[in-house]
């Protein structure tokens, strides 16, 4: 999978481009743990082009939350496509899990 | 002919012969996953003839092989039983040129083999069980580092069949865990089903009797294979051994048990839980992020069993509570895992269900489930619990 970095008003976004599943969990909690330990602590999943998730992806997204969160930092969703956002509101991760309509909201206000 | 050196242990040839029929692996049909092995040592010695062989009382019985045009040949005199009993990479150059060999039925006569390499397999005492090997009717040179591929792709072979072992125990183990008998719950029909995805799966279904009614539980945790159903299974364990607490309790006290295995491991599991009061229908269940529960009521309507909570095993302090519904008389109560979403029709999967119960009596339908899932290469486990209200 191709995860492009940017950093846009001190939020690094992170935009996936692939399906979200068990074959690149390891490499999206690589992506977001280098991110912290580079001292990101805002961070968006970027997921505009991100076709589908199953569990796997699921609990990367997961794990990537809780370790922004155990680093002081939060983790927010952007721009989600219909699956996802049906996958989250199954599971309830919604509840914990916002979707922002684009990565430039997902912060605003904060 | 070149024998590499190394300290090696005296072939025992009736341990040898418990080992490779303990792998249940003799007379099965052939293997994707070795024959790929085969064809790729084919391609890189490019030789005419590759075999996975295993030795079996006075016969050598192939799992897999390229141009011998057929599985099964006499021990007597062959190649790898000498490789077998070595216990080390047997090379023959040219076997007419080799006096061990020049005399060899499968020398002097069909298929009239001068080359010959062959690397041992193990089970996994260390019992030598048979080769991979390479032939040519043509003389041949094998350097160091081809030998050393022979050596990795027999390796490769040889995980391969154990591992095919293991996961076979694996797969009875499962098997066994799931409910082997239906509850009697008087007014009630039960049926279910399930089947992997691979040879072992995440989801779990189970049911017990329960005062006044039954318990019943379907959970899918993520992932799936091996590692997710060894988390089954412990979650499983747990609800079992907490079914004398109210609902609430046995899946906070199952939640704290799987917890720290879960964050540590970074997984989790979906969970709806229920228990069914037989008299008054009425149905008490925590839904754990599972969301896959209707009631399908007997005017066709569907209601879907929803809650708020957050799958097992996320580690945000969650706060449960029990969802109630009624099932009425004729009113079927649906439970799956979202592997069944794949097989069904996508356009409108809640009629597809509703087409099916209404065509099949309760058994039936769980098993259309399946035979749906076992057509259509399934990508995800799938298990369906159905229970109707008769009376």
């Amino acid at each position: 999978m191709k995860i492009e970095q940017r950093v846009v008003e001190a939020v690094t976004v992170l935009e996936l481009s692939d399906r979200l599943t068990a074959a690149v969990a390891a490499q999206l909690r690589a992506a977001v743990d280098d991110a912290i330990a580079a001292g990101a602590d805002r961070i968006v999943l970027d997921l505009a082009q991100v076709p589908f998730i199953d569990s796997s992806g699921l609990g990367a997204v997961i794990g990537a939350l809780k370790a922004a969160r155990t680093a002081g930092g939060d983790l927010r969703l952007a721009s989600a496509g219909d699956q996802v956002r049906q996958v989250l509101r199954l599971t309830n991760l919604d509840r914990v899990l916002r979707v922002y309509d684009d990565a430039g909201a997902a912060f605003d206000g904060d | 002919m070149t024998v590499s050196s190394g300290a090696i242990a005296p072939y025992d040839e009736r341990a040898s012969q418990r080992a490779v029929e303990e792998l249940n692996v003799l007379q099965t049909p052939r293997d994707e996953r070795i024959d790929r092995i085969t064809r790729i040592a084919q391609e890189m010695f490019d030789v005419p003839m590759v075999s996975v062989t295993l030795l079996d009382g006075d016969r050598q019985w192939r799992k897999s092989e390229i141009g011998l045009g057929g599985r099964e040949a006499p021990r007597e005199d062959a190649f790898c039983d000498f490789t077998v009993r070595e216990g080390r990479t047997v090379v023959v150059p040219d076997a007419t040129q080799d006096p061990r060999w020049a005399r060899n039925p499968f020398v002097e006569g069909d298929p009239h083999l001068r080359f010959y390499a062959g690397h041992p397999l193990s089970a996994r005492g260390g019992e030598r069980i048979g080769t991979l090997c390479i032939l040519d009717t043509k003389p041949r040179h094998l350097d160091a580092r081809q030998e050393r591929m022979l050596r990795d792709l027999s390796g490769w072979v040889q995980s391969e069949i154990v591992a095919e072992r293991e996961l076979d125990d694996a797969v009875v183990v499962q098997r066994a865990l799931l409910p082997r008998s239906v509850p009697d719950v008087p007014g009630y029909e039960l049926a279910a089903a399930a089947v992997a995805a691979g040879r072992v799966m995440g989801d779990f279904h189970d049911w017990y009797p329960a005062s006044g009614g039954v318990r019943v539980t379907v959970a899918d945790v993520m992932g799936k294979g091996l590692g997710a159903a060894i988390l089954a299974a412990g979650i499983r364990s747990s609800l079992r051994a907490l079914r004398d607490r109210d609902l609430l309790s046995s899946v906070t006290e199952a939640e704290r048990q799987l917890e720290s295995d879960a964050s540590a491991l970074g997984t989790f599991a979906t969970l709806f839980h229920a228990e069914l009061d037989a008299a008054s229908g009425v149905l008490s269940f925590v839904d754990a992020g599972h969301s896959l529960a209707f009631i399908l009521r007997s005017d066709d309507t569907w209601e879907h069993l929803r809650s708020s909570g957050m799958p097992l095993g996320m580690g945000f302090a969650e706060h449960r509570t029990v969802g109630r519904a009624v099932l009425d008389r004729e009113d079927i109560l649906l439970i799956c895992s979202d592997g069944l979403l794949d097989v069904l029709d996508e356009t409108d999967p809640f009629e597809h269900v509703r087409r099916v119960v209404r065509h099949h009596d309760l058994q039936d339908s769980v098993g259309e489930a399946i035979r749906l899932s076992q057509s259509s290469v399934a990508p995800d486990d799938v298990t369906v619990v159905a229970i109707r209200r008769i009376a």
